[in-house]
């Protein structure tokens, strides 16, 4: 199952606005943070 | 705003839906509505620097909730009814000058969990009946944002061009008490003279009775009606498809292909399990530089003339 999560934020004038981010992506931003340590 | 008028002479609904006349036409691309918002440069839709998918409430929405009030202009023989649903904003990558074709199999993979949630989610909402998900893409199409996305609409009513495929999906169950959509993907991989794409979960091929240039469908191999029912192999098996049948799109004429792209479900109410989920693929070029135009034949009486046969267009879209 492809880990993916979701962040729901309200704009301004009301109107919802969704993020889906992934666990690929999450895994190669720590391995990117884990290089420059 | 919008409201619902019946057409009792094709006994469809019409979305009428006038203050989408002055929504944003093709910016240029500093200027793209649909990009991240950088430091310093104007707010776009989207509040955030970078994003990997995003969907939100479009702003010129022809269907909303609640719905606009109705106006007093309907009678016994002219029907209105509420615009009831909800219209969103699918887009696909925070690169503005990308597409679909371009995207890793892992990014449209990843799309495929989107488009899921999002057929669960707006299928849940009492008032949806149907949820439509789709792509116009190109200038040629008539697109207004050239930035990569799609669009949902969650409906109040099953559009038409499903009621029909559902109606003949019953009735062949009836007469043979077999799919239909499983029997045209048994006589398009008969000879396979029509296949543009095919692997162990997807079928896509120019049907046999293709209306536009270069038509494509694309079944799943198994009986499914919607992304509800995928397995984890079967989303990934769509991705290389999707990826498959796209960059044959783009090669045919060496120029990003211009189509639409409609995601035929079931319905989200009721019992359909004699219908059979796929994508359908309009495109409008019929050469590299003519279109084809939806004239007096296909506008006015209903019946499509195609000017080249569909196991030609197959071939060219295979690259023979």
């Amino acid at each position: 199952m492809q880990k993916m999560k979701k962040k729901v934020v309200k704009k301004e004038d009301g109107r919802y606005i969704i993020f889906y981010t992934f666990a690929e992506k999450e895994k190669k931003e720590k391995k990117q943070e884990g290089s420059h340590e | 705003m919008s409201e619902l008028r019946w057409n009792p002479q094709l006994r469809q609904w019409v979305i009428v839906a006038a203050h989408r006349q002055d929504r944003t036409h093709l910016p240029p691309a500093e200027f793209c509505p649909l990009c991240p918002t950088l430091p310093g440069a104007f707010p776009t839709e989207v509040p955030a620097e970078d994003y990997e998918i995003v969907v939100f409430e479009n702003k010129f929405p022809s269907l909303t909730l609640p719905p606009a009030e109705l106006g007093a202009l309907d009678s016994e023989l002219y029907k209105t009814a509420p615009a009831a649903g909800i219209c969103e904003v699918v887009l696909y990558s925070s690169e503005h000058n990308s597409s679909l074709a371009e995207a890793s199999v892992e990014h449209i993979r990843n799309l495929i969990e989107v488009w899921t949630d999002r057929y669960l989610e707006l299928g849940s909402k009492e008032e949806v009946e149907y949820v439509y998900i789709f792509e116009n893409k190109g200038e040629a199409i008539g697109v207004t944002l050239s930035h990569p996305h799609g669009q949902i609409y969650a409906m109040p009513f099953i559009p038409p061009v499903i009621a029909t495929e559902l109606a003949s999906a019953r009735q062949h169950k009836e007469e043979r008490g077999t799919c239909l959509y499983c029997d045209i993907l048994q006589e398009e991989t008969k000879d396979g003279s029509r296949l543009v794409v095919e692997n162990e979960f997807f079928a896509a091929f120019v049907p046999f009775f293709a209306r536009y240039p270069y038509e494509v469908h694309l079944y799943p191999k198994r009986h499914l009606q919607s992304f509800a029912h995928f397995t984890d192999e079967e989303k990934q098996g769509l991705a290389q498809t999707l990826k498959e049948l796209l960059v044959k799109y783009d090669e045919l004429f060496g120029f990003s292909l211009p189509y639409i792209m409609a995601i035929h479900q079931a319905p989200t109410k009721g019992e359909h399990g004699e219908y059979h989920f796929h994508f359908e693929f309009y495109p409008l070029n019929r050469t590299a530089t003519k279109l084809k135009y939806l004239a007096g034949v296909e506008s006015g009486a209903g019946t499509f003339i195609t000017d080249m046969s569909p196991e030609d267009q197959a071939k060219k879209l295979r690259g023979e």
